[in-house]
């Protein structure tokens, strides 16, 4: 199997398939533009995204290469968060920041199906939670001024729906 | 204690948002003018520094993100800082509204309030089995001219008349359930006259209707745009209503009959005039426990065209028919037979010898069908990739793991087959 190597943003190489690769639509654009053929040495380079985000992308690739396309997003279809396969489940047992890291490298990368679950993963860790548990969950200061929280509690409909 | 009631307030904040959105646009248009905002403008523009990581990413995928919770979420996640209020507003979150998971504690002003805020994003609605919505909740949806897909099923607040004032507002309606509501024949003179876009029609369970309602879809406006019709359980449709149906309906792709035990071999035939029809992929007929090989060779011989059929539970149907169904629906792919408890090895046979295109099939509780039904689908149906043989006494284990190897799922067991089936 032809295999090809990536340079991380820190200067690290990684040889892996070119199968693997490809999954990442930036890459496999990338050998297209370029008339990437199998004696070609040179590493692709990937200026976003460091060596410790990089073995992780290729992990996830590596496992799921053989599975079909993710399907397109359908404004139709309900958006499900339960259906996350136990590996990847496992694969992003991670802090936030390498979650973040990586949702911002498949994005990079353009890896749909990494971009899916990671966000999925996000989004479980925010349903269900109030907003004091979201604040304390991501770190985010409360920045309203008690006027504005005022003007919030002042609406009165939704307390049916809680 | 904060977060606590500003939850509380959550989703009529995020609606307030909303035309807090629409008052942002009015303000730019008036920069661009060089007018001056006026204070109560510049105080909601405010949007703070954004520090953490979710406000930091692309707005893009942070509204991917928040695409995958619901309204209520939402509208907490629009009290917790101003950056995340401000992402709330992207039109994309609210374009589904989905009450289902809050059905008992939806009201009319709940749903107007949030309806008349996200009105013109307002894509998908679904109020399924929402019992306090009436008149008010109904007025406004009419007025969601955008509106595509709307849930109605298990509404009790919708009748005739509620129907008409939706359907007369929305125009552009691609996909329409009406399941388990009390509509009648006035109801669906009201959809053929204005649904004209309507591919997409469930009226299951709703049994106050009769023939005469059909025969309005089926000569109406709209009746050459249905390409998916869900009949399920109406029992009150008798041979001719199905025949003026099959005959003015004449686009349907796929077409649900289940649960259906008066569906029987007359009311087949009346529906083989569907087979004018080539485009006809997909029927499930689950538990139609009147109809015969008679009936279902006469369908079959005029829908030749079949790809998907589910016959599961028919327990009337024997080997003959299924060997009709081959040489018939020679492309076949997807079939349930499960519960078809007359079939043997030989339906498999015919199956196998014919329906090449066949991936998945489900053979659960015909305990007649022996090994042999296994390697007649080795040789013949080398595209399967789903077998479900459960509840079947006749196949031995080492059998079934031998076919494992071949064909990628296969759910095998042995047990007897479960009370529910309703073999005894």
């Amino acid at each position: 199997m032809p295999q090809i190597k990536l340079q991380s943003s820190d200067g690290e190489s990684f040889e892996i398939d070119l199968e693997v690769a490809r999954q990442s639509v930036t890459i496999k654009t990338m050998l297209e533009d370029l008339g990437w053929d199998e004696s070609d040495d040179d590493p692709v380079p990937l200026p976003n995204v460091n060596a410790a985000i990089l073995k992780k992308v290729v992990q996830w690739a590596t496992f799921h290469k053989d599975d079909p396309p993710p399907p397109e997003d359908d404004e139709n279809k309900e958006k499900r968060t339960d259906d996350i396969c136990t590996w990847d489940a496992e694969f992003l047992k991670v802090d936030q920041g390498t979650l973040f890291e990586l949702i911002l490298a498949a994005n990079y990368l353009d890896i749909k199906g990494l971009l899916d679950v990671t966000c999925k993963t996000v989004a479980n860790m925010i349903k269900g939670k109030s907003p004091e548990e979201i604040r304390k969950t991501f770190n985010i200061k409360n920045d309203f001024t008690p006027a504005e929280e005022e003007q919030m509690m002042s609406c009165n409909c939704s307390a049916t729906m809680e | 204690m904060r977060g606590e009631d500003c939850a509380e307030e959550g989703v009529g904040d995020a609606c307030d948002h909303i035309t807090l959105m629409a008052n942002r646009e009015v303000a730019a248009v008036k920069l661009t003018r060089g007018e001056n905002m006026d204070e109560d403008e510049a105080f909601s523009q405010g949007n703070g520094e954004a520090c953490d990581e979710i406000s930091r990413l692309d707005r893009s995928i942070a509204v991917k993100i928040f695409s995958y919770v619901d309204i209520a979420d939402l509208a907490r996640c629009a009290c917790v800082c101003r950056s995340w209020k401000v992402i709330m507003q992207a039109s994309s979150l609210w374009s589904r509204l989905d009450f289902y998971k809050v059905k008992h504690r939806v009201t009319d002003k709940v749903t107007t309030k949030l309806m008349a805020k996200c009105r013109p994003y307002l894509i998908h609605l679904n109020l399924r089995a929402c019992p306090l919505i009436s008149e008010p909740t109904f007025t406004t949806i009419s007025e969601c001219r955008n509106l595509q897909d709307v849930n109605f099923s298990e509404c009790k607040g919708l009748n005739d008349e509620t129907l008409k004032t939706v359907v007369k507002g929305c125009k552009i309606l691609l996909y329409l359930n009406v399941s388990h509501t009390g509509i009648t024949d006035s109801g669906l003179r009201t959809i053929s006259k204005y649904c004209q876009n309507v591919q997409y029609l469930s009226i299951a369970f709703c049994k106050r209707f009769s023939d005469r309602g059909l025969s309005y879809l089926a000569t109406g406006k709209n009746n050459k745009k249905l390409e998916y019709v869900d009949m399920s359980g109406c029992l009150q449709i008798t041979p001719l209503g199905f025949k003026n149906f099959a005959n003015g309906c004449v686009n349907v792709q796929q077409l649900y009959l289940n649960e259906f035990p008066t569906l029987n071999d007359e009311c087949m035939l009346g529906l083989s005039a569907l087979g004018n029809n080539i485009r006809l992929r997909d029927v499930t007929l689950s538990e139609c426990t009147s109809i015969t090989d008679l009936g279902l060779q006469k369908f079959t011989q005029q829908c030749k065209e079949l790809e998907r059929l589910d016959l599961s539970h028919c327990m009337l149907i024997t080997d003959g028919a299924i060997k009709n169904l081959a040489f018939c629906c020679r492309n076949l792919n997807v079939l349930n037979l499960a519960g078809c408890k007359l079939l043997t090895d030989s339906s498999v046979q015919y199956l196998s010898g014919v329906c090449h295109y066949l991936t998945w099939l489900d053979l659960s509780g015909c305990y007649l069908v022996t090994n042999k039904a296994l390697s007649y689908l080795k040789k013949g149906c080398k595209k399967m990739n789903t077998l479900i043989i459960k509840y079947c006494k006749g196949i031995q284990k080492p059998a079934a793991q031998k076919i494992m190897k071949h064909i990628r799922n296969v759910e095998y067991n042995n047990d007897e087959v479960p009370y529910y089936f309703g073999y005894y």
